[in-house]
């Protein structure tokens, strides 16, 4: 058939490529037996349980005693780019000889599980999802992992952030035409990542992120808060230590003498008001379930943020003293400066999420990512208010 | 080209890591050799005088060695290219992540390399401590520090990449127990990075901003010894950061190459973690003579001796997966025997410097260079010949010479225990480190040092001796005593290794 022949002339065409998925063995189906300690690799119907001393077997998930047709799954290791493409296969596959059953809702190979309640039931969720919510994916995909296709944005992305240090290396020893450079290596970094996003979203709508995998990125901006967090702390430290020991070059006191602190009431109070309410607000967006509120409640956090950042402008602009004006300065806008800046971030996050679920409605993990991000850069500003502006650290 | 500059599969990142490693290896390797041959005798040696080059070579051996090699190979290469297999999964969980975690460090290697040709470079030291880094002329220190902080960026994403990992993607039925130590030293591992790399990235940022902005956080107004703290609680954590995936690669060849399983698994990983918590409130133990309280110097002293227990818990526990099994003497085995030994040496001579009155002592001497080479150089160095001689066949199909690669174990293994035994004797007789001259009193302990430097040279160059560069259609290894996931797989597995995910399944058999 001219389907079957077209998606044929893919598959070659996609085995030229180079670092295609394509190209490897089929690995899976290995079976090697292992005597002695422990694991013993099993593969098809035939392999027997060891009997020797094994503690443990590993079992590739390719035996072949169920319902539905392994061969078919075996035969295509179908990477992103091919399942990209297995929309206009679909059609075809009713003619072939290759008849692929129903996708069972739990695979087969996690039926032969021994009962471990807790994993088993996230697999199971997880691999169901993946089926129920993205209809397109291609059936011989037996994991709920997202394979991607090779991606020119990480490369360039460095390359922008390569010649952004450059120029800001330049423009430090104000050397002429180094800050163009920087701004240059700036700004094509920052068009990567758009690019890179616009990727990630596209996959996103297409359904490539199983239940695992929004997980999996959750447990990611995890992870970049605490790392994140950890450069509060950094930052903080500094203050405290600072602070807490001011040497003779500031006469011992803290702020030094001459310095004209801010104090912790006055701006400073509203502007915990102002994230204290964001923090609120951002809450509703993701207990919601009424779009309207949602959204209201997300322009709701992005405009606090913004009255956040124009706050910090208001009060840079009238302090009495400069980032020079003794270690104070410095601890006070290079700390308050540093979490303005993410303040600024988590507000373009927001609006993008914001962007994107007045286009679908739905909940999303982008959406969840940013609400908890916004919660991030609420609970640090608690220790900057109470470390610089409640303690005059 | 695509493949490797777009790669989004972790074997081919992790084999882009180890290349990376390699190269970055083979210049810091070659600047030591400058160190060394200036140093192999007193008065004018090779660089004729000129100390400010001599500062720039030994900052950058430093900063290349660690940031750019060790941690690439062992965190990077194996990390990335074991983990996903060693747990089952298809890939880590962001691959795109991953290529920008990798393609972070060439231009920050770029920059470093750099940075010792404008003007007069950066003669920090790694440790980049002010006042010299702040009064240091030049762009050279911004972009050494520029450099520090891609570094940083690239470990730190990849961290968070293999965290998630693990986290998210083992095989089912794979319970906490049954992930293989190398798995469990890489999360160690990369805890350590996402709680300490950060501390060293505010840091960077207040040298930068006191360099070119006019701050006060190091001048006199502000405190030196707040950059020590910052620093100290990366640098402590990252020499775990260094040593903790070696730990797990030796914990894998020893039980190989022993045909027993891992003595005490529960232990060893208990020991990481300890290892993790302490690494974390120890660090003042750099600091003992800038002036800190007695109360402060003893708690440091006390909890940095306390390192001991899960290290030599560790130690104890590869010993006795030897005892009494089938051992089978091939190169991974002799650098992993090597790496306990001598890893050993490095750690009795810690719990020496751990004691705040002799580190008044030794402070900033030959002996501190020898403690930590004994560590870095022959434990984390021997960790990755282990691990890439083990692994070597089935990462990209290539077999070694057994003969060849005992040679070259034998080679380095003399070689760096004449380079750095001698600085022990040197260090305790008050020779100051990072100093390009020595008074004549030192030549004898300093030649020999020299002479040990030109063997473990010869045997680096050696290293593609061994390697055979013909592929290897058959099995090259049969293992009968594979503990883990990957010898399951053929050499040179697929692309993205399981089509469909291994189940990990527990017979109990009686």
């Amino acid at each position: 058939m001219a389907g079957r022949a077209a998606a044929n002339s893919l598959l070659r065409t996609l085995q030229r490529l180079p670092g295609s998925a394509f190209q490897g063995e089929a690995t899976s189906t290995v079976a090697r037996s292992f005597a002695g300690h422990g694991f013993s690799a099993l593969a098809g119907s035939s392999a027997a349980p060891p009997s020797s001393s094994s503690a443990f077997s590993l079992q590739g998930a390719t035996q072949g005693t169920n319902g539905f047709n392994m061969q078919a799954r075996n035969s295509l290791p179908l990477s992103f780019a091919a399942h990209m493409h297995s929309l206009g296969r679909k059609d075809d596959e009713q003619g072939s000889s290759v008849t692929v059953g129903e996708l069972p809702k739990v695979p087969t190979a996690l039926s032969a599980l021994p009962p471990r309640p807790k994993a088993m039931t996230q697999a199971r969720r997880s691999m169901a999802s993946a089926a129920d919510e993205a209809p397109h994916i291609d059936s011989t995909m037996a994991h709920p992992f997202h394979i991607l296709p090779p991606s020119p944005w990480p490369f360039y992305a460095c390359m922008g952030a390569m010649t952004s240090l450059l120029g800001m290396a330049g423009w430090f020893h104000a050397i002429p035409g180094t800050s163009e450079v920087m701004y240059a290596g700036l700004a094509s970094t920052a068009a990567t990542a758009l690019a890179w996003w616009r990727d990630c979203m596209i996959e996103a709508d297409m359904g490539m992120h199983s239940e695992l995998q929004k997980k999996n990125l959750l447990n990611g901006v995890w992870l970049f808060i605490v790392s994140e967090a950890v450069l509060f702390v950094g930052l903080l430290w500094s203050c405290v230590h600072l602070g807490m020991s001011p040497n003779v070059w500031v006469q011992m006191q803290w702020p030094p003498v001459g310095i004209e602190a801010i104090g912790w009431e006055g701006r400073a109070l509203v502007m915990s008001a102002v994230l204290a309410a964001s923090y609120y607000s951002a809450n509703v967006a993701v207990v919601a379930k009424d779009p309207k509120v949602v959204l209201g409640a997300l322009g709701t956090t992005t405009a606090l943020g913004a009255l956040f950042l124009a706050d910090q402008y208001l009060e840079y602009s009238t302090a009495p003293f400069t980032i020079t004006d003794s270690p104070y300065g410095s601890t006070f806008y290079v700390t308050t400066g540093f979490h303005g800046f993410h303040v600024l971030l988590g507000s373009i996050w927001l609006a993008a999420a914001m962007a994107n679920y007045s286009k679908t409605n739905k909940p999303t993990t982008n959406l969840k990512g940013a609400v908890l991000y916004w919660h991030f850069v609420d609970i640090v500003w608690i220790a900057v208010y109470g470390i610089i502006y409640a303690a005059q650290l | 080209m695509s493949r490797w500059l777009f790669s989004v599969s972790h074997k081919d990142i992790g084999i882009l890591y180890l290349s990376f490693a390699l190269f970055a290896g083979l210049v810091g390797t070659s600047l030591s050799m400058f160190i060394r041959l200036e140093l192999g005798l007193a008065g004018r040696g090779l660089l004729d005088g000129a100390g400010q080059l001599y500062n720039v070579i030994i900052t950058s051996h430093g900063i290349i060695m660690l940031l750019f090699m060790v941690m690439p190979a062992l965190f990077g290469g194996f990390g990335n290219w074991l983990v996903p297999i060693m747990i089952g999964a298809p890939d880590v969980a962001f691959p795109r992540l991953n290529n920008i975690s990798f393609w972070l460090n060439p231009p920050a290697f770029f920059l470093l390399i750099l940075s010792t040709l404008v003007e007069q470079g950066a003669g920090l030291g790694w440790t980049a401590y002010p006042p010299l880094s702040i009064q240091h002329s030049g762009a050279a220190v911004d972009l050494a520090i520029l450099s520090l902080h891609l570094n940083g960026m690239s470990s730190i994403l990849g961290s968070i990449n293999l965290l998630v990992t693990v986290a998210g993607m083992r095989s089912a039925g794979m319970k906490a127990n049954q992930i293989p130590l190398f798995v469990w030293s890489v999360v160690f591992t990369a805890i350590l990075v996402i709680l300490s790399v950060p501390v060293l990235a505010a840091a960077l940022v207040m040298l930068l901003t006191d360099r070119n902005l006019n701050t006060a956080y190091f001048c006199e107004s502000g405190d030196l010894v707040l950059y020590q703290h910052l620093f100290g609680f990366f640098g402590h954590p990252e020499v775990y950061i260094l040593i903790l995936p070696a730990f797990g690669i030796v914990s894998h060849v020893v039980s190989f190459f022993s045909q027993k399983p891992v003595f005490g698994v529960t232990g060893m990983i208990a020991a990481m973690g300890a290892i993790t918590t302490l690494g974390f409130i120890v660090w003042a133990h750099h600091m003992f003579t800038v002036g800190l309280d007695l109360d402060t110097i003893a708690y440091f002293t006390s909890a940095t001796m306390i390192i001991a227990v899960p290290t030599g818990m560790k130690i104890f526990s590869w010993l006795a997966t030897i005892y009494s099994g089938r051992t089978w003497f091939a190169t991974p085995m002799l650098f992993a025997l090597g790496f306990i030994a001598l890893f050993t040496i490095g750690g009795v001579t810690g719990v020496v410097l751990a004691n705040a009155g002799v580190d008044l002592l030794v402070h900033d001497t030959y002996y501190v260079v020898a403690h930590f080479h004994y560590v870095l150089s022959m434990g984390a160095v021997f960790g990755i010949f282990a691990g890439l001689y083990f692994w070597l066949s089935l990462m990209t199909g290539l077999s070694y010479n057994e003969a060849r690669g005992q040679l070259h174990f034998y080679l380095l293994f003399i070689g760096v225990n004449l380079t750095f035994f001698p600085m022990h004797m040197l260090g305790l007789a008050g020779a100051p480190r990072r100093v390009f001259d020595h008074p004549d009193s030192f030549a004898g302990w300093n030649a020999l040092a020299s002479y040990g430097s030109i063997i473990s040279f010869l045997s680096v160059l050696l290293l593609a001796g061994p390697i055979s560069l013909v592929p290897q259609h058959k099995d090259t290894v049969t293992p009968s005593t594979a503990e883990s996931l990957e010898w399951l797989l053929p050499a040179t597995p697929a692309n993205h290794t399981f089509n469909q995910l291994p189940v990990l399944r527990t017979t109990i058999v009686h």
